[in-house]
């Protein structure tokens, strides 16, 4: 029998499609690289986190907004997520709101905007790309006027903000975070100029110093690096910031 | 009525074809590069999240201390879930703030109240948040939200009453029942704190006077 020639485009297109689906899944199954993605976890396999403290020794614990440098850093050859961040958190509950980037396997980064209180749980909005890499950009979080509401900027640029997440976070102490989702990956991260705003305070101001705040990555080798009272590093080096 | 025509099969078929090619193969594309890893991570400020003594950054006390130091804040649940004899974690979080977690893993933030208008801030949060739920406790205005593990949300009740902004938090396992059992088993001492406290900034921290380890 003979086609038509309007049955025939259509017969091909099916052919066409069958065969890109083929040819991806067959690349799909046989990547080890893509197998070895499954394994990443969702919740942080290891993080190291900073804060910003007061003259008299202590954490903030009054913070309504932190102002930080993070380095653009895209080029670790991740496998899993990697995170650079920054954020306030009420510590009695945990609650946050952070303001960072994520990277994904080495040439995609994204900013993004978190939250969790244990009242509304956890929200995530991501908002495109940080920028190209080898550069600080200067990220904030913060809800000057104490409504519940915290708003994230890169730059001046406001790129989010979160829903009204209410009493459980109305200040808190600033803090900034490198963390991986794969023991095998980079941790590295970069952080420079952490300022605070104090709750009735005049504005952003520098923090007294850093010190270490969390550290979970065990001896594996990333830990806090003091580089100078408003900077550190996460990066695979004997830790220099106090608090260990 | 619309009729099938050899015209509209030829359409069809195309349209299918072209689905399965940047449809499908789009799909095991983005497979393929991203490894299904694409979804955001929950990253590590907020995973941590609950009373850890480590994030308070002071040592534990005493309910008994506790009381001494500010009885306003320092109250207690009498529920069989939480009580005075099931304790297990009192910490200045840090001072006025104070924790109190029990052997049920039932956990209470208790604080002079930060909020100047209750009922206009539980509403909105409760309006903005899907699962916040308006509701009172022992008369007092508040909110409450269930257990529910794919947005990590433990299970809580949040009320302001007697001057303190109280929240009442579970793991998970605990019902929101048995949240707010705790929560109506507060008891407030008749003299509220100075409220609303936002934006103070504490000067000095009584609890040191508690042991207090500072960084």
């Amino acid at each position: 029998m003979l086609w038509r020639s309007d049955t025939r485009i259509g017969v091909a297109s099916l052919l066409g499609g069958l065969f890109v689906v083929l040819v991806l899944g067959g690349q799909w199954a046989l990547d080890p690289s893509i197998a070895a993605a499954t394994s990443c976890t969702t919740n942080p396999q290891a993080q190291v986190e900073a804060q910003g403290i007061n003259s008299n020794g202590n954490g903030y614990s009054n913070a309504i907004g932190e102002k930080t440098d993070i380095w653009i850093n895209p080029s670790q050859n991740d496998t899993c997520p990697r995170v650079s961040s920054i954020g306030v958190m009420y510590t009695a509950t945990g609650s946050v709101a952070e303001a960072g980037y994520w990277e994904q396997s080495g040439y995609s980064t994204t900013v993004f905007l978190e939250w969790w209180t244990p009242i509304t749980g956890y929200g995530e909005k991501d908002a495109g790309s940080p920028g190209s890499a080898d550069q600080y950009r200067t990220f904030r979080i913060q809800d000057l006027n104490q409504d519940g509401v915290w708003s994230a900027f890169i730059g001046s640029t406001n790129y989010d903000s979160t829903p009204n997440i209410g009493g459980s976070l109305v200040e808190g102490t600033p803090l900034d975070n490198g963390e991986r989702h794969l023991s095998t990956d980079s941790e590295y991260a970069q952080f420079n100029n952490m300022e605070g705003y104090p709750a009735n305070g005049a504005g952003y101001t520098y923090v007294y110093d850093i010190t270490m705040y969390l550290d979970t990555d065990g001896s594996s080798g990333y830990n806090c690096i003091w580089e100078s009272y408003v900077s550190n590093y996460v990066k695979q080096q004997t830790p220099t910031c106090s608090g260990y | 009525m619309m009729t099938w025509t050899r015209g509209s099969q030829r359409k069809v078929a195309a349209l299918i074809g072209f689905v399965l090619a940047f449809g499908l193969g789009g799909l095991l594309a983005g497979g393929a590069f991203f490894g299904g890893a694409t979804q955001k991570p929950h990253t590590g400020l907020s995973i941590s999240a609950g009373p850890l003594p480590d994030r308070c950054r002071n040592a534990p006390t005493t309910i008994e201390a506790a009381q001494a130091l500010d009885p306003q804040v320092a109250v207690a649940p009498n529920s069989d879930l939480a009580n005075m004899s099931s304790l297990s974690l009192v910490v200045w979080c840090p001072y006025p703030t104070l924790v109190e977690r029990f052997q049920s893993w039932a956990w209470i933030v208790i604080e002079p109240n930060p909020v100047a208008d209750p009922v206009n801030e539980f509403t909105q949060v409760s309006s903005d948040n899907q699962g916040v739920i308006l509701t009172q406790v022992n008369g007092s205005p508040g909110i409450e939200s269930s257990p529910d593990p794919s947005l990590q949300r433990p299970g809580a009740v949040e009320f302001v009453s007697g001057g303190d902004y109280v929240g009442v938090y579970g793991n998970g396992s605990i019902p929101l029942a048995g949240l707010i059992g705790i929560a109506d088993s507060i008891v407030f001492p008749s003299t509220p704190s100075p409220s609303p406290s936002a934006g103070t900034s504490p000067t000095s921290d009584p609890s040191t006077t508690v042991g207090v380890v500072t960084p």
